[in-house]
């Protein structure tokens, strides 16, 4: 896959769903993981982990996608692809009210991010088929869970416990 | 839009926008920073003027916070002003995000890369399952919704239909699924 094929890719996945970068995991795990096969389930994983411990908007990991398949040039067209849409916000100042009051566009946005949901549940299941290899990975994903969702421990933090709760199983089974 | 606005010069325009892409927590911690920085610090936009950047921003079919640059950065600068404001605000991720792909990849010795996969990797499987488990929680209890998100699941599962084409037909069932809700909130 050429870099500019890789950009358009990005381009319009960004574009589908609206800029959210987790919904953007279901579309770069179908087309460059299982489609292309240019990117590993586990590269995409960690892009994805490099992208909660970083500041800002959440959907730059797409630059360290690009830079796993294409050196720095890869994550700059990355950066590019992701932002450009957000000019379009210079267009919209004007037709705001109207795509506001707009049924269709309404109806069309939200069954696109309801089917989103689905697919990202498809995603992880994927994912998790590939990551998920030994009991020792399946305990820090469990713990990695109840972390954030129940204990309500802030996602870097739980990351980074789960991460060491990993390193300490491994040491201790051998 | 009109507002009576202090002047605001490229310098500050990155410096305003980088401080908010130092900010961690997301979407609603760099509208934080903004919003005190160029309101309640400067006065130099009104508020209602922010918030109806912002509520385009979240019609942009992108980054808010990207679309929210765009927006603020033309108000103060023109099209040089929305370059700047969108370079202040992602400059810290992307140094960040590349610096550490980079460790990964070369810094990383072999032996702890072996150790990814029990670690790192699984802890970040389990932060998309609580994304999609927290989107979920919403949605779950309405029937159309539910019906929606599983059948994409199972034509993507079963079908090995394509992501994006199953997103668009996904959009398209939406105009007539949620057609009374749309309706609704037209009238508002």
């Amino acid at each position: 896959m050429s870099i500019l094929a890789f950009a358009a890719w990005l381009f319009y996945f960004n574009l589908l769903t609206l800029g959210k970068g987790l919904l953007m995991i279901p579309l770069i795990q179908g087309h460059l993981v299982e489609g292309a096969q240019v990117l590993t389930g586990d590269q995409l994983l960690m892009a994805v982990a490099i992208g909660q411990v970083t500041p800002g908007p959440g959907n730059i990991y797409v630059a360290a996608v690009g830079y796993l398949i294409y050196g720095l040039p890869g994550a700059v067209v990355a950066l590019v692809a992701v932002v450009l849409p957000s000019f379009g916000a210079l267009a919209l100042t004007h037709g705001y009210q109207r795509l506001k009051t707009n049924r269709i566009a309404q109806g069309f946005f939200k069954g696109l991010t309801t089917t989103a949901l689905g697919l990202i549940f498809y995603s992880a299941l994927l994912l998790a088929r590939e990551a998920i290899t030994s009991g020792q990975a399946l305990a820090v994903l469990i713990l990695g869970f109840v972390l954030i969702q129940f204990v309500k421990v802030n996602p870097i933090l739980s990351l980074l416990a789960a991460s060491l709760f990993g390193l300490v199983l491994h040491f201790a089974l051998g | 839009m009109d507002t009576e606005s202090e002047p605001i010069g490229l310098v500050d325009l990155f410096r305003i926008f980088l401080l908010g892409g130092l900010t961690f927590g997301g979407g609603l911690a760099i509208i934080t920073v903004l919003e005190r920085e160029l309101i309640s610090k400067r006065r130099a936009i009104a508020r209602q003027d922010f918030l109806t950047y912002y509520a385009l921003a979240r019609v942009v079919p992108t980054g808010t916070q990207t679309a929210l640059a765009v927006s603020l950065g033309n108000h103060f600068a023109g099209f040089r002003g929305s370059v700047v404001a969108v370079a202040g605000l992602l400059t810290p991720v992307f140094v960040a995000t590349v610096a550490l792909t980079a460790l990964f990849t070369y810094g990383v010795a072999s032996g702890a890369r072996e150790l990814l996969p029990k670690t790192v990797l699984p802890a970040a499987l389990a932060l998309i399952v609580v994304g999609a488990v927290s989107m979920g929680r919403d949605l779950f209890g309405l029937k159309r919704e539910t019906l929606l998100a599983t059948t994409g699941f199972l034509a993507a599962l079963l079908l090995h239909v394509p992501p994006g084409l199953v997103l668009v037909l996904g959009g398209v069932a939406g105009i007539f699924l949620f057609r009374g809700e749309a309706r609704k909130e037209a009238k508002k």
